[in-house]
């Protein structure tokens, strides 16, 4: 029984192939090439565009030699970071423990089969407007809103972990009549543990984005926010761009982290053996 | 005795949600409502008021473009910048790792430099929307298209194809179930910054709507644009899935042969 309504976070990106945790030479060479190429494709942009808003590689550097020292970037990364990781904890504290339920028994999995797939639809950034008037512009209303945003990739894939245990498998442990404790441990713990690992790799990016976006819309505290102050009034886009790269280097670390939990949560995978070995 | 344990959950599958939407109903009609969460009666009072028909025109349609326009660029774009990727795999290998940076970073922090740089209006909203789901539809097409069998490549090498031949009968439909793949996380990605674009800064569509109603306190109001969001997604979703079974018909049906 497959149902496609969950596929939407299913089967999202390409992994990259290429191996984790060896740097070689060549390697860093080639990023550090990629860098600089960057780099001169942004001044070039910068300079045909050439207004007032878009900043030269130069001007863009001096406004990060400047902000970089001040608490406020700092702090303002905090603040972000401090939303965004307790919303993720409260979403996994809530949608893995109800996917691995939803996910064993079928009647559950049946009940709230069209309630989920029409909640999940929702982007969970138009609650903000009721959150914001409930809870104000607080790290209590970002929590909230991450922790929405974050529940559902979880949930459907804590479900699908669940359900999508090998049949090869399944049948081999009930000849062996593997007792319930050694099933858990060995049968659905495994899929459901790599599955849960992709969720949260996707509800990890979804709750920054979502967070990023609470902290522009309400003027919330955080990267966000500074972003919209100084680039909005024209005030000083330099530094917003400054706050832009921040916000931009926190997604690919955390991207990156996850991405690494997610393979040593496959590690049993006949995919990954063979990724390793490629 | 399979078939009737199959009724009965069929039968649940649809009565859960209206037992849920009638218990909501009755709640509200026995007076547990607060302010913030009102009687559903009174949002569906103003959902008729606002969305059928009144504001489709003003609000609703320039939304719904919104996500059209900046989701068929994107996918265009996406497709044919993946295309090209994919066909040059040393050009491909460099510029990746840029190319998933883009899609790591969180877009929503794009879009106030955005509105700067573009002003109000339909050119800033797909832009927005282009930032956002272009890279997904990049990668998982570069990624497909590199990756096309390697005896099917060689086979239509060795009878001399003509290259455009050769991507339209061989490339794309194998790298297609991958393409798709993205496309349906860029759809998603389209709708939320569509609206995140229109409660920043906008003077028409559903977002503005929404903030709208939140700065005249309009509760019920506010409550009937995020139901109307709700089905929307809801129907993109499906219709996008239907889109998909018909596409990508041959490629299940293969699918299936190969697992028997």
């Amino acid at each position: 029984m497959i149902r496609t309504d969950e596929a939407s976070y299913l089967a999202a990106a390409p992994e990259p192939t290429a191996r984790p945790g060896v740097w070689t030479r060549s390697h860093a060479l080639r990023r550090t090439t990629l860098v600089l190429f960057a780099l001169c494709c942004w001044q070039v942009g910068a300079l045909v565009i050439h207004n007032d808003v878009f900043p030269t590689v130069p001007a863009f550097l001096t406004a990060a030699g400047q902000d970089i020292p001040t608490p406020q970037l700092w702090q303002s990364v905090g603040a972000t970071l401090a939303g965004w990781s307790l919303g993720l904890l409260a979403a996994v504290v809530i949608a893995v423990p109800a996917g691995l339920l939803i996910g064993l028994s079928t009647t559950l999995d049946v009940a709230t089969r069209i309630s989920i797939s029409f909640l999940q639809a929702i982007p969970s950034i138009v609650l903000l407007p009721l959150t914001v008037l409930v809870l104000g512009a607080t790290l209590q209303m970002k929590v909230v809103l991450v922790a929405i945003a974050a529940t559902w990739p979880l949930l459907m894939h804590a479900i699908y972990g669940v359900r999508e245990v090998d049949h090869v498998a399944k049948e081999t442990a009930q000849s062996y009549h593997l007792g319930r404790r050694l099933r858990a441990l060995f049968l659905y713990l495994p899929s459901a543990g790599a599955f849960v690992a992709t969720g949260l790799r996707i509800s990890a990016t979804i709750g920054l984005m979502v967070c990023i976006a609470a902290e522009v819309l309400s003027s919330t505290p955080g990267i966000g926010e500074q972003i919209l102050l100084r680039g909005s009034n024209g005030a000083d886009p330099a530094s917003a761009f400054v706050y832009f790269v921040a916000a931009a280097l926190l997604g690919m670390t955390i991207s990156v982290v996850f991405r690494r939990i997610e393979r040593a949560a496959l590690f049993w995978h006949p995919g990954q053996r063979n990724r390793q070995g490629a | 005795m399979a078939t009737h344990v199959t009724t009965i959950r069929r039968t649940m599958e649809f009565a859960v949600p209206a037992a849920l939407l009638a218990g909501w109903w009755f709640l509200g009609q026995l007076g547990v409502h607060s302010f913030y969460f009102p009687p559903l009666r009174e949002i569906w009072a103003s959902f008729q008021q606002t969305w059928l028909f009144a504001r489709v025109g003003s609000d609703v349609v320039p939304t719904l473009s919104a996500i059209a326009l900046g989701y068929a660029a994107s996918v265009v774009v996406g497709i044919a910048v993946g295309v090209l990727l994919g066909l040059l795999p040393r050009v491909n290998e460099f510029l990746t790792p840029l190319f998933d940076f883009f899609r790591a970073l969180p877009s929503s922090a794009a879009v106030p430099i955005l509105i700067v740089l573009l002003g109000v209006g339909m050119s800033m909203k797909i832009a927005v929307v282009m930032f956002s789901a272009l890279w997904t539809i990049i990668l998982n097409t570069s990624d497909a298209v590199g990756s096309v069998d390697p005896v099917a490549r060689e086979t239509s090498l060795s009878y001399h194809l003509r290259p455009f031949d050769r991507l339209m009968r061989v490339v794309l439909p194998s790298a297609s179930p991958q393409i798709v793949a993205g496309m349906r996380v860029a759809l998603n990605q389209s709708i939320i910054l569509v609206i995140i674009s229109e409660i920043i800064v906008s003077s028409s569509g559903i977002g503005y709507f929404i903030e709208n109603a939140q700065w005249t306190f309009d509760i019920t109001g506010m409550w009937s644009g995020l139901l109307l969001i709700g089905v929307i997604g809801f129907a993109l979703t499906k219709l996008f899935q239907l889109v998909e079974r018909r596409v990508l018909a041959w490629h299940r049906g293969l699918h299936r042969k190969a697992q028997l």
